[in-house]
């Protein structure tokens, strides 16, 4: 299993996977082109790795997503529940902006989702 | 389309009659509620992403036009905002009048009192021009240092010198407070009149030369351009 690196575009967050504390970030604004296209390969390495490691961390701080990257987040968050059930131990920390009032309110949102531990922590500046 | 309720319903009815199908109803219409409120919370989040950014977006438009210091707007603001008003009045024929203002000995008042005393009198000066009968229309700028410009849309070279009058005497009379000490500034004011064929220069230089007049021969006083 590689641990997977996307460097971080104007439109597209970085990637990027620590196996030494099995965390894998997700950092910057997501709103590529085609999200679908972006996230597919994050999201097929995601079910590989769970397949092999008993726990993985998603850290993520974004800032802004379109919609269609709304909605890969959402993908993403299914294959970590689906893998929760299976009895390995996923858990997200989702960091918010806290200049703007709405960010963790939408953190809720998304933490809603999913039953496994979601961790909603302010974006240090 | 079958709503939702109806395909609940549907399920109840499949279990009710013994379906061998039931179990699988069942998880094909949950399968289809799940999706739905994904769906609706997929949108909802989607927007509150756009209006976070259409925040950020006035902010930024604000910053742009905004000078740091005294919250007004910046001379570039300025200048577009009388670039506006000057073709309106080309196209209209229509009246208006500029006041040029600078602070006077401000230089020496930094010297004396120090730059957080100059920097509050530069804010002070604005609250005090605002109080002093501007209308709705008229704008102003801070467009150098310790120079302000004034527009005064509808307002010909009369009622201009008269609203400059107003604003002297009132900066004159306003203490602002600083350091627990009260400081008093006055200032010089040029008023000039849009002529036909002005431009955003010939106009305000018209005003700047007014001031500068008002300056040399004595300051804390309003000078016309002829």
């Amino acid at each position: 299993m590689e641990p997977i690196y996307i460097k971080a575009t104007s439109s597209s967050p970085e990637i990027n996977f620590e196996p030494d504390n099995n965390v894998l970030r997700i950092i910057g604004e997501s709103y590529p082109e085609n999200s679908f296209d972006f996230y597919a390969p994050v999201i097929s390495w995601l079910k590989a790795t769970l397949q092999e490691l008993p726990e993985l961390t998603l850290d993520i701080a974004v800032t802004y997503m379109n919609s269609s990257s709304t909605k890969c987040a959402f993908d993403i968050m299914d294959v970590l529940e689906e893998a929760h059930w299976r009895g390995i131990k996923t858990s997200i920390i989702w960091r918010y902006d806290r200049e703007n009032e709405r960010s963790y309110e939408m953190a809720e949102d998304f933490r809603e989702e999913v039953t496994f531990p979601f961790e909603i922590e302010a974006l240090s500046t | 389309m079958i709503k939702l309720k109806d395909m609940h319903t549907l399920v109840e009815r499949a279990v009710s009659e013994n379906n061998p199908l039931a179990p699988d109803i069942e998880k094909i219409v949950n399968h289809y509620a799940k999706l739905n409120r994904r769906f609706d919370k997929i949108v909802s989040l989607s927007d509150s992403y756009q209006s976070q950014l259409r925040d950020l977006n006035l902010r930024l438009e604000l910053l742009a036009h905004t000078d740091s210091l005294t919250g007004i707007n910046n001379r570039g603001h300025f200048m577009d905002l009388l670039s506006a008003e000057l073709d309106r009045n080309r196209r209209h024929e229509r009246v208006f009048s500029v006041l040029m203002l600078d602070l006077d000995h401000f230089k020496s008042v930094n010297d004396t009192y120090g730059h957080a005393v100059g920097d509050e009198a530069l804010r002070t000066l604005p609250r005090v021009i605002q109080a002093s009968r501007l209308r709705k229309s008229d704008f102003l700028g801070r467009i150098g240092g310790e120079e302000f410009a004034i527009a005064l849309p509808e307002t010909g070279i009369r009622g201009a010198f008269e609203v400059a009058e107003k604003i002297r005497a009132n900066l004159e009379r306003t203490a602002f407070i600083f350091g627990g000490e009260e400081h008093f500034m006055t200032a010089s004011i040029g008023v000039s009149e849009y002529r036909h064929g002005d431009t955003e220069d010939t106009l305000l230089q018209r005003a700047d030369h007014a001031m500068y007049r008002a300056k040399e021969t004595g300051r804390n006083r309003v000078c016309l351009s002829d």
